[in-house]
């Protein structure tokens, strides 16, 4: 029996020019006990057609469709009252990032216990008090009595997602849609949490997933849509969608998905890209024995917290150096530090040879333009007033270039990350994600440094666009010989960029080498653990 | 590999994992009143700097104002020398004005406020007595701005007309000044309609017209406030997640965003009391009630020194008082500033920022998720990895606009 049936969803927003459509002609059949899963860019219509099913598009958008069924009842007409039964108790939904999708005002138990509450499934502060803790033992949480008090911000990544999980099942709907359930969660929780929604569906749930992650997808979804610019180009069972995929599209984005098999390839067409070997004899930077502790306050006083312990770590000429590790292992630290933002605790670093770490600023100053950073969120790092041309060659100010040598330079250097000199006058909210993180990389590319610092580049990217960057970053390498510091939390990221790997947890260092060594014969339970919990697509 | 998974600890999280055991740890509180201890002391020695400025600067105002304090002891009719002189002699008139200063700090450390040149009262008495009425329409003037302003705001809030229609009806009152409001009111409804007696202070019907001169006058602040928090709630992920419990949007207002709308009003509280203490004055004056106003005004006009003073340390300790009530509100609101026994200012800086809806909440720390720092710091630690030397003045975020962004 089919939980939800759409037939011919067209949704649409109003825009400057007319309205916008979103989402066109969708046909979606939900079968009760299954997981279905959306699959799709930002900007493809998967959430949106998500918060359609729960009744909650925005305000301004109107929708249209030939048949929209949820448990059997046509919900065409439904007005306000009528979807607020249904949410809930028809339909649980669940928000990625639990953090800012729980109230953070009030306790865990509040949130789980408001739906039992509205639609009277619980009464009296006793009885909602248990079916709450008996729903947040069902999802994993350990001593629910405990957390059921605690706030949003007391708890962990995961212990939040579980616990919007349990709020979302705490009516029993007929249908879970989940909206990116595990973005922004660490791989090993992600993996927790993926079990779950498995756990769930084995105990009977229908759920509707939606997510950019393929690898995701195939670790649960029983069916695929695959979704893009408001359209479904493929759909069908998981196995043959994302082995025999049947639209260029669909193969656009398994190819994109960096990996073992895609080193040593262009990401967007699977062709050679070949790197110069990196030159050992020739060391960019060396770092000993970092060490920072940080103070930090809690209930319990202050206390520190250790945030790199020990690392060392050293950088040849043309390499690409990879630091993987989940939040909190301290990899950011480590990045500061090489940056010159941090100073360390104990321990040294000397980029070319020259002292960094214990002298005053002044003095290493001119050492800067050696050392670039490409940040995580471009646009947080660029002046909003400027335009590209000016955020280029800000960089350059500061190694005194000027005038004409400095404009022919940004303009050179926008030809390199392939966006070309007619981009210095358009302001940074008219680009794109993909083309903000080009004149990122064209700044910290600007004054010829020796090592690029790449903390999270690729992040908050789709990944068709982060694999334009990630090859951006091999060719530019191979044109200038630049070494690189590439940080991520995405293994197959990281494996697919980097020569060698530091595998960092808690602050240290546990495993170190080849990257090919690190990632098919890990040493380390930890390096293990981490691969294990790696959704991979079945290749 | 569920087992497998769920049993190696990752370590991001072995962090939050540990906080999230404090609680169940016995002992793990008692550490904490050490820094409450501190907190408390740091309070206390800001509280007295507070009230010996606010005297002082009182003090000084009243020196510099023209005119002297004899006129006001001595009637021009009995003015003989003889009189002057020996009026001057009691009240000691005739010392250096620094001998004056000291005398009264010395006399306000024994809890002496002098006594009234006019009323010929201890200051002391003289305050408690009018004390209550004021008391009473402060509160009831609060009581009618606050409660005005939730039913505006929340009613109101993300409904493009309906706001617009409010905003327009709280920009009109707020131009409009309290003695002409307080005017129109007399005249509509105790002249004309007799509801509401003109003047004094007997019982809560000669209270409600004043409240109402009083409070509205701070409604149109507060619900602006507090409509412009409740439309930034209802826009965060969390307003989904309630609404997609199914629950009614006047539950999902009052039960959540109102809680969040309230947080800025709290630290607004401070400055409502200042509208509040200025608007009493002239609310008495019109609907001629006793109080501390009408006392304030008398001694001002009449340089009776002690009087003055003695209003201006009680103001100046409604403040402390308020703005303790302020922090103490904030933490009872907001949970996530609670954590580091409320003195840790990164804590704080933090939960402000998550209440506005962008970056890390306290305590969290490096332990899990969010990826992304705050944009002024990525902004700041870019412009230093290229060599900047400070950040370049195009770029400094001008001191009105934290403060606003703060506020």
């Amino acid at each position: 029996m089919s939980v939800a049936t759409v037939r011919g969803l067209r949704i649409t927003f109003p825009g400057p020019d007319g309205p916008v459509t979103a989402v066109q002609g969708l046909d979606l059949d939900v079968e009760r006990g299954t997981c279905v899963a959306i699959v799709g860019e930002s900007g493809s219509g998967k959430t949106v057609t998500a918060r359609a099913l729960a009744g909650l598009l925005p305000r301004t958008a109107t929708w249209s469709a030939d048949t929209f069924e949820l448990a059997g009842r046509d919900v065409r007409g439904a007005d306000e009252r009528a979807w607020r039964r249904l949410r809930g108790r028809t339909i649980g939904f669940v928000l990625q990032d639990a953090l800012v999708s729980l109230d953070p005002l009030r306790t865990l138990g509040a949130e789980v216990g408001e739906t039992l509450r509205t639609h009277r499934l619980a009464r009296g502060r006793r009885a909602v008090a248990d079916r709450v803790h008996a729903l947040l033992g069902s999802v994993g949480v350990p001593e629910p009595e405990v957390r059921a008090r605690q706030y949003p911000h007391q708890l962990s990544g995961g212990l939040r997602q579980r616990g919007l999980i349990a709020s979302g099942l705490a009516g029993d709907p007929d249908l879970l849609v989940a909206d990116e359930p595990t973005t922004a969660l660490d791989v090993t929780v992600q993996a927790q949490i993926l079990d779950l929604l498995a756990l769930e569906k084995q105990r009977g749930a229908t759920i509707l997933l939606i997510s950019h992650d393929l690898a995701v997808v195939s670790r649960i979804a029983d069916r695929v849509l695959v979704m893009r610019a408001g359209e479904v180009v493929e759909q069908g069972a998981t196995d043959d969608v994302l082995r025999r995929p049947q639209h260029e599209y669909t193969r656009e984005l398994l190819r994109a998905v960096p990996s073992a098999s895609s080193k040593g390839l262009r990401l967007v067409d699977r062709t050679p890209l070949v790197r110069p070997e990196p030159d050992r004899a020739d060391v960019v930077l060396a770092a000993e024995h970092l060490r920072k502790t940080y103070r930090v306050h809690g209930r319990g006083g202050a206390s520190e917290l250790v945030a790199a312990d020990d690392v060392s770590l050293e950088i040849a000429r043309g390499e690409t150096l990879g630091i993987v590790g989940e939040s909190g292992s301290g990899k950011t630290t480590v990045a500061r530090i090489v940056l010159g933002l941090v100073e360390p605790d104990a321990g040294t670093v000397t980029p070319g040879g020259e002292p960094w770490t214990g002298v005053p600023e002044a003095r290493r100053r001119h050492l800067r333009r050696d050392v670039q950073l490409i940040a995580q969120d471009p646009l947080g790092s660029f002046d909003p007033r400027y335009t590209v041309g000016r955020i280029v060659a800000e960089s350059l100010d500061a190694v005194g270039v000027r005038g004409e040598e400095r404009r022919r330079r940004v303009a050179e250097v926008l030809d390199q990350v392939r966006l070309g000199a007619s981009f210095a006058d358009r302001h940074p909210r008219t680009l794109s994600g993909g083309q903000r993180q080009r004149v990122s990389i064209a700044r910290a590319l600007a004054p010829h440094p020796r090592l690029l610092v790449a903390d999270e580049p690729v992040s908050a990217l789709d990944v068709s666009v982060q694999a334009g960057i990630l090859d951006l970053l091999g060719e530019l390498q191979a044109e200038t010989g630049t070494s690189v510091l590439f940080i991520s939390h995405d293994l197959g990221v990281v494996h697919h960029v980097a020569d060698r790997v530091l595998v960092m947890t808690g602050g240290r260092v546990v495993e170190q080498g080849d990257v090919d060594d690190v990632f098919h014969r890990p040493q380390h339970e930890y390096t293990q653990a981490l691969l294990a919990a790696l959704p991979a697509l079945a290749a | 590999m569920t087992s497998a998974t769920l049993t190696t600890a990752p370590a991001g999280d072995a962090a939050a994992a540990a906080r999230e055991a404090a609680p169940t740890v016995p002992g793990a509180r008692g550490r904490a009143w050490a820094p409450t201890l501190a907190a408390v002391g740091r309070r206390l020695v800001g509280a007295v700097v507070v009230l010996w400025a606010s005297v002082t600067v009182a003090f000084v105002a009243l020196q510099l104002a023209p005119g002297s304090s004899i006129d006001a002891l001595v009637p021009p009719t009995q003015r003989t020398p003889e009189a002057v002189a020996a009026v001057t002699a009691e009240w000691g008139l005739d010392r250096p004005v620094v001998q004056q200063y000291v005398d009264y700090l010395v006399r306000l450390l024994h809890g002496d406020l002098g006594t009234s040149y006019q009323l010929h009262r201890p200051v002391t008495d003289v305050i408690v007595s009018e004390l209550g009425p004021t008391l009473q329409l402060a509160a009831a003037g609060l009581a009618v701005a606050l409660v005005l302003a939730v039913l505006l705001a929340v009613s109101t809030a993300g409904r493009p007309w309906a706001s617009r229609i409010a905003n327009g009806i709280e920009l009109t009152i707020v131009s409009v000044p309290e003695f002409w409001l307080g005017i129109v009111l007399l005249f509509v409804f105790s002249f004309s309609l007799g509801w509401f007696p003109v003047a004094g202070a007997n019982g809560i019907a000669s209270l409600v017209l004043p409240a109402t001169a009083l409070g509205l006058g701070l409604v149109g602040l507060v619900s602006q406030v507090l409509r412009e928090g409740v439309e930034r709630s209802l826009e965060q992920p969390y307003a989904l997640s309630v609404r997609a419990r199914g629950v009614s949007e006047t539950a999902l207002r009052v039960r959540h965003s109102l809680r969040h709308a309230s947080l800025p009003v709290v630290t607004l509280l401070g400055w409502l009391v200042g509208g509040l203490l200025g608007g009493v004055i002239i609310v008495e004056q019109v609907f001629g009630r006793p109080g501390i106003g009408v006392v304030a005004l008398q001694a001002a006009q009449g340089r009776d020194l002690p009087v003055v003073l003695g209003v201006a340390l009680l103001s100046a300790l409604v403040y402390v008082v308020v703005n303790t009530v302020v922090d103490l509100l904030a933490l009872v609101i907001d949970p996530r500033l609670r954590t580091g026994a409320g003195h840790d200012r990164r804590a704080r800086d933090h939960g402000r920022a998550a209440v506005v809806g962008h970056g890390r909440p306290p305590g969290r720390g490096p332990a899990a998720g969010a990826r992304s720092p705050p944009p002024d710091a990525a902004l700041g630690r870019a412009a230093r990895v290229r060599g900047a030397r400070a950040a370049p003045a195009g770029r400094r975020v001008p001191r009105a606009v934290r403060l606003a962004r703060a506020a």
